[in-house]
This record gives structure tokens, sequence and C-alpha cells, in this order.
């Protein structure tokens, strides 16, 4: 997945100019928690509701409304703001986030913002990853961690014309093995599971019989 | 309680067929409908013959082009490939079978009948074995469901101006109506299933809760695999009385697939006859209770139709009509199966709970139900329909 895929186009930003009173309003009605700050077109920082409320005075002061009325952006805003290209990849975006402790990243072509990645287009991108936006039905195999295993089952899978909704391969706690965990457009994924047990497979999930400790 | 129960059937309805190799075997009707009626339970002026569905009942939830793709593949008993693609017709869920189209409508012409006889006060229990196809979506077949006969039945009892709650009792989750009914706080979906982890259609958790309008208008209560009828018992009470009083529907519409049986060889819960006796007497009584008994009951999943499915849906026929003593299974019945069926057919009509042993960590799962359940009926959730709630689930 590219990050261009998974961004959000539509824009909420905010002029270096403008107040942080206008930046608190715009967080609010928009149910956002970071603000691009543009400069004549261009991407020069960012606000987040942390920044915004660490300077916002107590609501039981006088002084809170004419702060927050007279105190630019510009005084407040994060300059160094650490940027993502829309052909750079899903990964980079979770690593970059993971690293850097972030909760966005706005994605700029030629230093001007086309769109913004958040947490919540991350886990979004994380459920399509699993398939789980489609009806079927989950399998977690064990597999020996050599060539074959995943083409044998997916094999298995072809000739009992079922199609595959997402698949995954993790690491196991054992080195030697590898989980796939395979998510199959059916309803009755019985002679699946047979035909993988017959190869010489594990099928971790789902459990038949109640002996949950394996 | 008086009552005025209808039963919904007619041979014609063993054509909504698969073929031979699939589990949605006709079969599990025919037995069904045989076991009543050699235990005399089948008087001919219960019965009530469905009428078939027409077009313009289907374009209630069914997009018109999905609906003709059904019908010429039922025409020329293939799918076309894009169908395939698009419909999830012609998959090894949802094989093109002969007539498809017409035997569909008839089935939805069956729970949709009941739905007309209990708005117009001809009835007030109506039960249709052959419908509960929940999975299909407005575009799509999905698990040996082409044509969703529930929803097609809630939708012209919301039409009617009544208010709808749907209580589904299947293994798999009850996604299609679910979905279908997602904005419509009308419509109250609450479905018990078994967690859609590994289990098709994977869809379900407590955070399913409806969207828009319809926020709160969903509940799910997805059961660990292994669940036994003691914690299945205990998560009905604590959800289905309180849900339906603060809802007060105009009538119930319930299915009751019975794929959660230990028997069942597609789900993996671990329940007996007598989870099912129990969740159709909690419902029976509840629309009695909060509705003037407007019930409206389906049959749904159940792959083992030699020993589950007969007996579980006599049962909840039995509890409709107050029939609740029944013992043995009839001679005559497991006679003319017994040479049939490749398993042992068992001769009580209910099982013997005690014969069932306790699952390996069942006082675990049945802890994690309870939590579930608690969760599903947490009050900030509970029946809103505040769009701006929504951004609750954030
Ligand atoms: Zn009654
Ligand atoms: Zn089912």
């Amino acid at each position: 997945m590219f990050v261009e895929d998974i961004m959000r186009k539509k824009l909420i930003t905010i002029k270096m100019e403008q107040t942080i009173l206008h930046a608190l309003q715009l967080i609010k009605v928009n149910r956002i928690r970071h603000l691009p700050v543009l400069h004549n077109g261009e991407l020069v920082g960012i606000v987040s509701d942390r920044d915004l409320r660490d300077v916002s005075p107590s609501v039981l002061l006088n002084e809170h409304s004419f702060i927050l009325q007279n105190t630019s952006v510009k005084q407040i805003m994060k300059h160094e703001v650490i940027v993502i290209h829309p052909l750079d990849y899903l990964e980079d975006a979770v690593k970059l986030m993971y690293d850097h402790r972030i909760g966005c990243l706005p994605v700029t072509r030629n230093d001007r913002l086309v769109g913004i990645v958040t947490e919540t287009d991350l886990l979004r991108a994380l459920i399509e990853l699993t398939g789980s936006t489609e009806p079927g039905s989950t399998l977690e195999i064990r597999v020996p961690e050599r060539y074959g295993p995943l083409a044998e089952i997916t094999k298995i899978v072809k000739n009992n014309k079922v199609s595959i909704n997402s698949c995954f391969i993790r690491p196991d706690q054992s080195p030697q093995y590898r989980l796939i965990v395979m998510r199959l457009k059916t309803i009755d994924p019985a002679n699946i599971i047979q035909e993988i047990q017959q190869a010489g497979y594990q099928v971790l999930r789902p459990l038949v019989g109640g002996d949950i400790d394996e | 309680m008086s009552s005025n129960p209808c039963l919904i059937y007619v041979p014609e309805l063993l054509q909504y067929n698969f073929g031979p190799q699939h589990p949605f075997n006709p079969l599990r009707l025919k037995l069904t409908i045989d076991l009543i009626d050699q235990l005399g339970l089948l008087t001919p002026t219960l019965l009530y013959p469905p009428e078939s569905a027409v077009d313009a009942d289907l374009h209630t939830v069914h997009d018109r082009h999905y609906v003709d793709a059904v019908k010429k593949a039922g025409d020329t008993g293939e799918a076309e490939p894009q169908d395939t693609q698009y419909y999830e017709l012609g998959t090894e869920d949802n094989p093109v079978f002969s007539g498809m189209h017409h035997a569909s409508l008839l089935l939805v012409g069956g729970t949709l009948t009941g739905a007309k006889r209990i708005a117009s006060g001809k009835a007030d229990h109506v039960l249709n074995f052959s419908g509960g196809l929940h999975h299909a979506v407005r575009a799509k077949a999905s698990g040996f469901c082409i044509y969703n006969d529930l929803a097609v039945a809630i939708s012209y009892l919301r039409s009617q101006g009544m208010r709808v709650a749907y209580v589904d009792i299947d293994a798999h989750h009850g996604d299609g109506v679910q979905w279908l009914f997602y904005d419509d706080p009308e419509v109250l979906t609450i479905s018990f299933h078994e967690s859609g982890k590994f289990l098709f259609p994977g869809t379900g958790t407590v955070y399913e809760r409806g969207s828009k309008a319809g926020f709160g208008y969903s509940l799910n209560i997805p059961l660990e695999p292994f669940t036994q009828d003691q914690s299945f018992k205990e998560v009905l009470d604590m959800v289905l009385p309180v849900a339906l009083e603060q809802f007060r529907p105009d009538v119930i519409v319930s299915q009751h697939g019975c794929d959660g049986h230990e028997f069942d060889p597609l789900a993996h819960l671990s329940f007996t006859t007598e989870a099912y006796s129990y969740a159709a007497k909690t419902i029976h009584q509840l629309s009695h209770r909060l509705c003037d008994g407007r019930w409206l009951a389906t049959g749904g999943g159940g792959y083992d139709f030699w020993r589950v499915v007969p007996r579980v849906w006599t049962l909840l026929w039995a509890e409709m009509i107050e029939k609740g003593d029944l013992v043995d299974m009839p001679g005559e019945w497991l006679k003319k199966y017994g040479k049939h069926s490749p398993v042992a057919l068992p001769e009580m009509v209910s099982d013997d709970t005690e014969a069932f042993s306790p699952k390996p960590r069942h006082a675990e799962i049945m802890e994690k139900n309870r939590l579930t359940a608690e969760k599903a009926m947490n009050p900030q959730f509970l029946l809103k329909g505040d769009p701006s709630r929504t951004q609750l689930a954030k």
C-alpha cells in the first residue's frame, strides 16, 4: 500500500498568521487533532491539539480569550515537520510515526501539501490488510520455515475453488516455524482444513473438539 | 397466553437446493416436517402455504441488477464471470441451480407471508423453517443465502409502521440483516453468535452498534468457541429482556439457526437442544409480554440435519403451540430415516444434557462471555440513536 492509497485528501489547514482561537475552533468543529500550517500555499509547520492546549490559559482567568485572540499560530507551531511522500509505503509511514512518536504525517509533493496520514488511517489500513472488511473464515496454520508450504496450501485452496480475502505470514514463537493466517471467502472451510492437515501442516485455528491446550 | 400460531410450509420449498454435495441440504426441512407430523403437531388448521414474493418485494432490500443476475443465472443454469465476481453467484458456497430465482422467491414469500399475517392480525406467532437467510446483503449472495427473506419481511413490517426487534441465535453473525438496517433506529438487531475471529463471516464484535440515527440499535454478543448451554443461557438472560424492554418492539422477528449445536460440523459452539429450547421460550414469553404475542420466527443454519435440525426446530414449534411435553422420538420416523442416516439417530427429542461433559476451560469461557455481555449492555451505549454519539466509537 502506498501512502497515497491511505492518506486523507480532504485537508483542514490554517495560515500561520491566524489566531490560536481559530485553530482551536477548527480542531473542535472538525474533530481532528493536527493542523498543518501553510504560508503562501507551502507547508511551514504543524500544530497539534496538545500544543494548543499547552498555551491556552485556564478558562477561569479573565485574560482567557485575550490570549487566544492575540496569539498567532506562527508563535506556537512546530517548524520542524516530518513529512512523507505519496509514493512512500505504508511501512515507511508506520516506522516514521513509531520512531518519532508522532500521531500524524503531512504528505507533501514538491513542498505542497497533498494529504495527511494519521494513526486512524494506519488502523484503517490494518483492518483492510487483515481482510476483515469482507465476509470470510480465518485459518491459522503452522508451517516449517522453508520454501514451499504457502504454495502447497494455496493450491489446496484453489482446488477447492475458494478465493482468498487476505493472507499474511508471521514469525512463530519457535524460529523453525512460520504462522500463515489466511482469510478465505467461504462459510465452510472444513474440506480445506482437512486437506491442509493431510498435507502435514498443523491447523491451529479454528480449534476442533475444545482441547485448547496445544 | 392465548395465541393464534401458524406454520408456513409447502413441499415446493424443498426446491431451494444447491445440490447433493452442498451442506445446505433441503432434507433438513423434510426431516423436520415429518418429525412434527409424526409427533402429531402438524394440525392442518395451523398449516399455511406461502405466497410467492414478487420482484418488487425483493427490491425493498436488494439491488435490481443483482436480482436480474440471479434470475438470469437460474434460467441459464450458470453464472457469468462478472456475476461471480460482483455478486458471489456461482461460488462453492452459493452455486447456481436451475430455477434459483423462483425457489428463492417462494422462500422469501414464506417469511413475508408470515409478516403480513401478523401485521393484519390474522396470526400472532408464525414460523417459517425455510427462512432465515441472514447473510445475503443488498447486492451479494453470501454463506448459502441468495435473498434475505428476513430483511424483506422486516422491511414490510416497517412499511406498516411497526418497530421491529430482530433476534438472531445462529452460530454465525447475522451480518446481512444488521448491515441492511444499520442506520435504522426502528429496527433493533441483536445477534448471539460464535466470535468471528475465525468463524465466517468474521464480523459481529460488540463494537458494531449501528450508525447515524441507528447508533445503539445493533447489539452483538460474540461468544467464545466451545460455549455451552449454561453460559449461553446466562448471557441471553443478561441481554434479551433488558434490551427488548427498553426498545418496546411492535413485533419480534427471530432467526433460529441451530449450527451452534455440539454436533454441527461448521461452527465450534457446544450447545445442546436445551440452549435452543430456552431461547425459544424466552423469546416467546417476551413476545407476549411486550408486543401482544407478535412473533415471526424462522429457521436458519444447522448442518447436522440428521441429529440436530429436526429436533431443535420441532422443539421450537412445540414451544410456539405450547406443547412442551415431548419425550420420545417417534418409532416410525426413526425407522424411516435410521437406515439413511450415516450416524445413529437420537431416541429422545431433547438432548440429555448430562451426557455433554464440560469443555476444558469452561469456567474461563463463561467469564469471558459474561464480560462480553456486560460490554454489550453498557448503558453508555445502549439504545441511543443520536448521530453525534457515533463519535464515541472513535
Ligand atoms: Zn404464545
Ligand atoms: Zn449459521
